[in-house]
């Protein structure tokens, strides 16, 4: 029996890191496991971004509306409702599916430069909207979350506890990563690629290429929306800055610079992007600058980012 | 040639207006089961905008079209195809960064229950990689399979895009202009092909080519300026005076 060209499978790379950063979680200074915590949260983002834009050529600047909803899905269930921290988190992911169907169902039909612009605005509805509505939102102060305990039959562990919350959120991106990744390597995933070479040669094949686009968008959206909702839960709040534009752009650049279409490469570019801000930024205050080169940097080397490129040299 | 009766696709008095321009004026012909038909005609008489009609990719001004008796006006293109109605395009559409395999088996995935199952592992599914196997076998891309669809020449490509109008198992298949641009020894490999599916299923071709055209097809029509000037078989067409003068050149 033949098979589809062997592809490098990433697998390999990515469970001797799951591996290592299961060991690591013992030793870790507290500010490194810090920065670790917030890079594990934001790569689930940044995979779930990865979907939209490398897998299905969408490149929505809307974004940053399902890691507010995610986040304040989780904050205000807890506040309001006093839910466990599991049962928030699966109103969480809910919210994340509902909102990716009726923003998908709007804006996926439209052509490349009117739906980056479509979902800009979507982003700029919920931004204004969490601004204003203080009474649920909390404004720009944002609402402070009191953990509640996730009780196992015979412990209670709390989240506060930081080791606690590193092995919590590595759990998700393991589980998220293999969700992911099997969604990738599957018929549905394979789609995906051939929308992103060329659509229109998929209409005619037969697809209804606005359903396939409408299901990545609305994986995207949910996956997007559990990290929200860990980043939450990492920083015990929730503000309207999550749904500002910053969080929209965040996911673009992590994307650029660790390879589009690769699911593993956007980790490289969240860990780049914190690692240089959490040490550098003590050092120069004008680090971005710094930053922004080292992007133009790693595009004009390669366009498939440093993971594509890495992965192109091994293939040939 | 074992043409018989049954007639398969039906296009009736077809109108397709763009502004002022009447590209396609009150087209009416039918196809048979397991027919060649040519479709000739200067640039710009109207044939690839009557296979977008026909696909569904534009919806015609007026006029009606049938598969098997089934009127396809108004469906999406990805239903046509459903129904059994395949295409290929002028200018190539391939997955540039898929190889030939990958892009036959996107194909074939389209026809399966599940063609957007998210569980199983995409190589693992082993009917489609047989019939995916097959299709390969069957246009002589075997050999190429792991090659990029960017990195094939220009003639594997158009065989390319004939295996993935192919994998979708139609009833009949619309070749757009599948020799043009293709050096002599290719379009020696891409008549094969052709012949090789005339076996099995119905064939609309659009070719400029009139060795290959005169070659290939039972019956010929020849489209100028959006009408039918002529129809019928390959010897009346040839000796045709007005096709002669609109488009073989007026030799005399």
């Amino acid at each position: 029996m033949t098979d589809i060209k062997r592809k490098i499978n990433i697998n390999f790379i990515t469970i001797p890191i799951f591996i290592l950063l299961i060991l690591m979680g013992f030793f870790l200074p507290e500010g490194v496991k810090s920065l670790v915590i917030h890079i594990m949260v934001l790569s689930i983002f940044a995979m779930a971004y990865d979907i939209c834009l490398g897998f299905t050529n969408q490149c929505s600047l809307g974004h940053s509306i399902f890691f507010g909803v995610g986040a304040y899905g989780v904050a205000l269930s807890i506040i309001h409702f006093q839910t466990g921290l599991l049962s928030s988190f699966f109103i969480c992911i809910i919210l994340g599916i509902i909102l990716g169907l009726i923003a998908g169902i709007i804006c996926v039909k439209l052509s490349e430069a009117y739906f980056v612009i479509v979902t800009a605005v979507f982003y700029a509805i919920f931004h204004l909207s969490a601004m204003n509505m203080t009474w649920l939102t909390g404004g720009d102060d944002g609402l402070a979350i009191h953990l509640p305990k996730i009780s196992l039959r015979f412990v209670e562990i709390s989240l506060y506890d930081k080791i606690i919350n590193y092995y919590f959120v590595l759990l998700v991106l393991i589980v998220s990563y293999f969700i992911l990744n099997r969604f990738v390597n599957s018929p549905l995933g394979k789609v995906f690629v051939a929308i992103k070479e060329n659509e229109k040669r998929v209409k005619f094949l037969g697809y209804n290429v606005f359903l396939y686009k409408l299901i990545a968008f609305v994986i995207s959206g949910t996956f997007a929306a559990l990290s929200g909702g860990l980043y939450a839960i990492t920083l015990r709040y929730a503000s309207a800055d999550f749904f500002s534009f910053h969080w929209s752009i965040l996911p673009v650049v992590w994307c650029l610079i660790g390879g589009i279409g690769t699911l593993f490469g956007p980790w490289i570019g969240v860990a780049i992007m914190y690692i240089f801000q959490y040490y550098i930024s003590s050092i120069w205050h004008y680090y971005l600058i710094i930053f922004g080169i080292i992007i133009l940097l790693i595009l004009r080397i390669s366009k498939k980012g440093i993971f594509g490129y890495i992965i192109g040299r091994l293939q040939t | 040639m074992n043409t018989s009766n049954n007639i398969i696709l039906e296009i009736q008095n077809i109108n397709m207006q763009f502004g002022g321009l009447k590209a396609i004026n009150n087209v009416s012909f039918f196809v048979r089961e397991n027919e060649i038909k040519g479709i000739i005609g200067p640039n710009g008489a109207g044939k690839t905008t009557l296979f977008n009609v026909i696909t569904g990719e534009l919806k015609p001004t007026s006029g009606k079209i049938f598969l098997y008796g089934e009127n396809l006006k108004g469906l999406p293109p990805h239903l046509i195809c459903k129904k059994g109605l395949s295409r290929t395009f002028q200018l190539t559409l391939v997955f540039p960064e898929m190889t030939v395999f990958e892009s036959i088996w996107i194909g074939i995935n389209s026809c399966e229950r599940f063609p957007w199952n998210p569980v199983t592992l995409a190589d693992k599914i082993e009917n489609i990689l047989r019939k995916a196997e097959e299709t390969c076998k069957l246009v002589g891309l075997w050999e190429k399979r792991n090659e990029l669809a960017s990195n094939l020449s220009y003639g594997d490509q158009k065989i390319l895009e004939i295996a993935m109008a192919l994998s979708i198992q139609p009833k009949v298949i619309l070749l757009d202009e599948p020799t043009q641009g293709v050096d002599p020894k290719e379009t020696a490999s891409v008549i094969e092909v052709v012949k090789k599916l005339s076996k099995k299923m119905t064939i609309i071709l659009i070719e400029h080519n009139m060795d290959v055209v005169l070659q290939l097809c039972n019956s010929i029509l020849v489209l100028n300026e959006g009408s039918i000037i002529a129809e019928g078989n390959p010897q009346e067409i040839s000796q045709n005076e007005e096709v002669q003068k609109v488009y073989l050149g007026d030799i005399s």
